[in-house]
């Protein structure tokens, strides 16, 4: 297992979500900050030669896609060669061309931020704020216009089947359907749950955490006939676990966190990472069936603030580091605290990469588990 | 600050009323009885500490819409015995009851809202110069 670190220093900016070929930024001061992947690729390149090369490569290319010869030779190279498995690389991040645009909304805190279908969507102190056509490829010129979905405090915003959901706290989960379409403009937020801190949505269900580790199951439901498989509503599921999953998993009040993932659960608890099936048994029940360990890690009595999918393995976010978590194995993978962190596992080229906010700067994390994996 | 001196009663030190600060009770029970790690007040937060982190938070009103104080020391500094960072101090039940409080933690199980001060009032820590953006932020989502 091999970890790049890529860190943009100096860059005092509180989200960072990569799409397409771009990197997204939101700054302290309010602005949104956009910087071209290429344009990374060939600072990291500046910085650190060959090891700069192969950062890029893990980072921004899964299974080699759009990669240059050159950066393909070097992380052969690196991972014959190298007798470290991590790697660092600063990079000024006043020296990397970005444009940068300030919107002058009255946001309050920016919470989380999403790209999903070519729309911006930030949620914050003041609501849920979306941007259609953010088009990096403009260069700013034109003028970023926000509409205003959502009027409570939204602390988390994903997306998925073709469905955005809203997190707003003890005001509830909402859907706003259409997400990919012009309906989008005149979709109104359903609520569906009455406390929410965060949704995952996928593999036909929107699973609600209502903690950390607390979590209702909201299956979905798409139009008839529909051409695109859009959510048409949801209903909340029955949950009941055999008497493996029981054993294994115990009480949920000691999970630190769970994750919806690839159509299991992942529960993070004492130290132990467990996937769980869920099965349908009928109707609108749901069995989690099976646990299994999957991995297993000290925090030093740290709970896990938040976990997030990367290749095969997962990184553990701790009020203190970041920790990675391998097929056999896991390290630290950052020290110090973060603001947002996230991975790209809708991606196809972003699948390696993990990019948090942190005290230094935007850090990018390529994590290579390997080329027979990737 | 100049902090009166305290006196020992069975619930705990009682720093008596000033012309500024109310009476302060550091309660024994969240020094040492507390039930599990949690919302205890640190070694290195003595009650002398304590007093302050309450007196500042009196003293500069940092409330949000719910009934209670919140205390906060520069830079974030260490609270609780847990690793807790800001401190509750519930508004007393009667008008003559002394105050009392105990650090917190978004960070705890289920607690992800309650522990978590409004954002009008992390921003006045901002602002103050007692924690900069990147802290604020953490407290806003939750994370301190």
């Amino acid at each position: 297992m091999l970890l790049f670190t890529t860190t943009l220093t100096g860059a005092e900016v509180e989200e960072a979500f990569i799409y397409r070929s771009s990197l997204y930024c939101w700054t302290y001061g309010g602005a949104l900050r956009v910087y071209e992947v290429e344009d990374i690729e060939q600072a990291a390149e500046r910085a650190a030669g060959e090891l700069g090369l192969a950062a890029s490569y893990v980072a921004f290319h899964s299974r080699g896609l759009g990669a240059t010869p050159a950066q393909r030779q070097a992380i052969d190279d690196v991972r014959r060669h190298a007798s470290d498995d991590q790697f660092h690389i600063d990079i000024d991040a006043s020296s990397v061309r970005h444009w940068e645009q300030h919107v002058g909304l009255d946001t309050g805190s920016i919470l989380d931020l999403l790209l999903y279908y070519d729309r911006m969507h930030l949620a914050t102190d003041a609501g849920l704020f979306s941007f259609d056509e953010v088009d990096a490829t403009g260069q700013g010129e034109r003028r970023l216009e926000a509409s205003l979905r959502i009027r409570e405090s939204c602390f988390a915003v994903g997306g998925g089947l073709g469905t955005i959901v809203a997190s707003c706290g003890e005001a509830g989960l909402s859907l706003l359907p259409h997400a990919h379409s012009r309906e989008w403009l005149e979709a109104r937020p359903q609520k569906v749950s009455e406390s929410s801190l965060r949704a995952d949505v996928g593999y036909g269900a929107v699973v609600n955490y209502t903690s950390r580790s607390e979590y209702e199951f909201l299956l979905a439901e798409f139009a008839p006939n529909a051409k695109s498989r859009d959510i048409e509503r949801v209903t909340r599921a029955t949950l009941s676990s055999s008497p493996q999953v029981q054993r294994e998993l115990g009480s949920s009040q000691s999970a630190d966190f769970v994750l919806w993932d690839q159509s299991r659960l992942v529960t993070f608890q004492d130290g132990r990472a467990l996937s769980t099936s869920v099965i349908g048994s009928g109707g609108g029940e749901r069995v989690l069936n099976r646990s299994r360990v999957i991995s297993e890690y000290t925090t030093g009595g740290r709970p896990v603030l938040s976990a997030h999918r990367v290749g095969r393995g997962f990184v553990l976010e701790l009020e203190d580091r970041l920790l990675l978590l391998g097929d056999d194995d896991h390290a630290i993978a950052q020290s110090g605290p973060v603001v947002s962190i996230r991975s790209y596992q809708s991606s196809k080229r972003y699948l390696r990469l993990v990019s948090l906010t942190g005290r230094n700067g935007i850090g990018l994390l390529g994590v290579d588990l390997g080329p027979s994996i990737w | 600050m100049v902090k009166p001196a305290p006196t020992a009663t069975a619930a705990g030190l009682l720093f008596p009323a000033t012309s500024d600060v109310p009476e302060y009770l550091s309660r024994t029970d969240h020094r040492n009885f507390a039930a599990g790690d949690r919302n205890k007040w640190a070694k290195s937060c003595p009650p002398p500490d304590e007093y302050v982190v309450f007196a500042d938070a009196h003293l500069a009103v940092w409330r949000d819409s719910r009934p209670q104080l919140w205390g906060i020391a520069h830079g974030l500094r260490v609270l609780g015995s847990n690793g807790e960072q800001l401190a509750k101090f519930p508004d007393p039940s009667n008008a003559t009851d002394a105050w009392h409080g105990y650090p917190v933690s978004a960070r705890d199980p289920r607690r992800e809202w309650v522990h978590r001060p409004e954002p009008t009032l992390v921003q006045m820590w901002v602002d103050a110069g007692l924690i900069d953006q990147f802290d604020g932020s953490r407290i806003r989502r939750g994370k301190v």
